[in-house]
C-alpha cells in the first residue's frame, strides 16, 4: 500500500519525533509547564507564568502552584497496558507526565502576620491520560494539530473520590496547557511540502498521519 | 528504525513540486566563445525551464520527459573582410599635353562586428538522480541530470543559420564600397559554415546548462523553525533536523519519499 493513498500527498510525525518536538517547544518556553501565584512565580517570563493566588475569604490569598514535566506521547498502539479505565483507542493518543501541585501554607495565622514565611506544601503525581488530535488548518501549508484530553487518571490517588476531584482538576490544566501546545504542518512534513489537508490527523502504527494535495 | 517524519509525494503532486523548483530556477545566463567554421562567436545565452512530464522510478530515479528548454542568444560574429581587399592599378593616357594618369586605389576592407540574437526552444528527456545533503547549515534535496541527453536542435539551428546569413547581409549593406563584390562577400562567408557548425555551436551552448542540471526540491534550515516568536515570553520553537534522506519507493505507487529525524 501506498503512504498517499488515494490522495497525492502524505506527512507522518512518529512517536518519537512528536515527543522530540514536544521536548523542543517546552524545552524554548518552559513558562508553559510552571505556573504560579507569588511568592513561586512572582512575574511571568519565559520560565514560568505568574497568576493570582486562590482568592479566599479571610485571607490575603492562599499561594500555589503547578508544575508539570515535558508530557510523554504514547500514539496508537500503546506501548504497553494502561491501568483501567483507561483504554487507548485508534486516532488516540496516551500522555503521561508529573503534576507537582504546590501550596503556600500559612495554617499558622500569627506567623504569617507577622511577617513570617509561606511554607510550600507540594505532592508530586503521576498522571496519566487519553487525548486525541485536533487539527485547524488555515491554507495550504499552513496549520497545526493540538491535543485535547478526554480522560486522566492519577492512579497514585486515593481515596477515589478525591482521586475524582483531582482527575478533573489535572484534565482542565492538562487541556489548558495543550491548547497552547501546536505542531504545526511544517514540523509534521518537515517543510517539504505545503499539504492541503484533505483527511486526518489520524493516530495509527505509532504515527500521526496527514493526507491530501500540494499546491 | 522508521524515521521521525515521513513526507511522500506521488507523480501527480511531483509533477506540481518539479515545476515550482524549475520556476525556481528561474533563468540561466552565461556567456563565452565557440566557432562558427573559420569565424570566432563569442555568445550570451539566457535559458529557462519549464513544463514536463514527471515519473518516479525506484529506488532514486526521477525522470522527466519533454522538459522545455526556452533559451535567447546573442551571437557576436566578427568579420574580417580583408579578403576583399583591392587596389585599382595606375592608369596613364596620353594626351597631346602629355600623360595623364589616375592615381592608385586602394580599398579596405574593415572587420565587422555582427550581433544576431536569435531566441528558440527545444525539448529534452532525462533521468535525474536524488542528491541530499547539507549545505551551510540548510538542507537540501536536489534533483540532478544523471547526463546529457540528445536534444534535437535541427529547426532551431536552421532558422538560426537563416538568420545569421540575413544579419551577416545586413551588415555587408552598411559597408562603404562594398556594393561592387557584396555578392561575393556573402557569398564567402556563408559558405565558410553550414547548419553542421551552427548545430555544433548551439549544442555546445545549451549543453553547458543541461550539464549538471539541478532542481532544488527541498531547502530547510537544519534548525528548522516551526513556530516563530510571539512575544518576549516566547521565543521561537526550532527543532533541529539531524538527518534528512530522499528516495523513490514503489508499492502501488511510485512515491519519492522524504524521511527526516530530528
Amino acid at each position: 500500500m501506498s503512504l498517499t493513498g488515494t490522495h497525492h500527498a502524505f506527512a507522518s510525525i512518529d512517536e518519537r519525533g512528536t515527543n522530540r518536538a514536544l521536548h523542543d517547544f517546552f524545552t524554548a518556553r518552559p513558562r508553559y509547564l510552571h505556573f504560579g501565584s507569588p511568592p513561586f512565580v512572582t512575574a511571568t517570563s519565559i520560565s514560568g507564568t505568574v497568576m493570582a493566588p486562590i482568592p479566599f475569604p479571610g485571607s490575603s490569598g492562599i499561594a500555589w502552584a503547578v508544575d508539570l514535566t515535558v508530557p510523554q506521547i504514547d500514539l496508537f498502539p500503546p506501548d504497553g497496558p494502561l491501568p483501567a479505565p483507561l483504554v487507548l483507542g485508534p486516532d488516540q493518543l496516551g500522555i503521561s507526565t508529573e503534576v507537582t501541585l504546590t501550596i503556600g501554607c500559612t495554617a499558622d495565622q500569627e506567623v504569617t502576620s507577622k511577617g513570617g514565611g509561606v511554607m510550600p506544601v507540594k505532592a508530586t503525581l503521576a498522571v496519566l491520560a487519553i487525548a486525541h488530535p485536533v487539527s485547524q488548518y488555515f491554507g495550504p501549508g499552513v496549520g497545526d494539530i493540538t491535543f485535547h484530553v478526554d480522560q486522566v487518571l492519577l492512579p497514585d490517588v486515593a481515596p477515589p473520590a478525591l482521586r475524582l476531584v483531582l482527575d478533573c482538576l489535572i484534565e482542565m490544566i492538562l487541556n489548558a496547557v495543550l491548547a497552547e501546545v501546536q505542531l504545526p504542518f511544517t514540523v509534521i512534513d518537515a517543510g517539504f511540502i505545503k499539504l492541503a489537508l484533505e483527511a486526518g490527523p489520524t493516530i495509527a502504527d505509532n504515527q500521526i498521519e496527514l493526507w491530501g494535495d500540494i499546491s | 528504525m522508521p524515521a521521525d517524519i515521513t513526507a511522500a509525494i506521488d507523480e501527480v503532486a511531483a509533477n506540481t513540486l518539479l515545476h515550482a523548483a524549475e520556476s525556481a530556477l528561474g533563468t540561466l545566463s552565461r556567456s563565452g566563445n565557440g566557432s562558427l567554421g573559420p569565424l570566432e562567436a563569442g555568445w550570451g545565452a539566457s535559458v529557462s525551464f519549464s513544463g514536463g512530464t514527471i515519473t518516479l522510478a525506484a529506488p532514486d530515479t526521477v525522470a522527466i520527459a519533454n522538459l522545455d528548454v526556452a533559451y535567447s542568444l546573442n551571437l557576436s560574429v566578427g568579420i574580417d573582410l580583408s579578403f576583399l581587399d583591392f587596389c585599382l592599378p595606375q592608369v596613364c593616357l596620353w594626351t597631346p599635353w602629355g600623360d595623364i594618369c589616375t592615381p592608385t586605389i586602394c580599398v579596405d576592407f574593415p572587420t565587422i562586428g555582427v550581433d544576431i540574437p536569435f531566441s528558440s526552444s527545444a525539448q529534452l528527456s532525462a533521468d535525474f538522480g536524488i542528491d541530499t545533503h547539507l549545505s551551510a547549515g540548510t538542507w537540501l534535496i536536489d534533483v540532478v541530470i544523471q547526463s546529457i541527453p540528445s536534444v534535437d536542435l535541427g529547426p532551431a539551428a536552421t532558422l538560426l543559420l537563416t538568420a545569421i546569413g540575413a544579419a551577416i547581409s545586413a551588415a555587408l549593406l552598411a559597408v562603404p564600397f562594398i556594393g561592387p563584390v557584396l555578392a561575393i562577400a556573402a557569398a564567402a562567408i556563408t559558405a565558410a559554415f553550414g547548419i553542421a557548425e551552427v548545430t555544433g555551436l548551439l549544442g555546445s551552448i545549451i549543453s553547458l546548462f543541461v550539464s549538471g542540471l539541478t532542481f532544488t526540491v527541498y531547502r530547510q534550515p537544519q534548525q528548522l523553525q516551526i513556530l516563530p516568536a510571539t512575544g518576549p515570553f516566547d521565543p521561537a520553537v526550532d527543532v533541529t533536523l539531524v538527518s534528512v534522506a530522499a528516495d523513490v519507493q514503489s508499492s502501488t505507487k511510485n512515491e519519492l519519499v522524504v524521511s527526516v529525524d530530528i
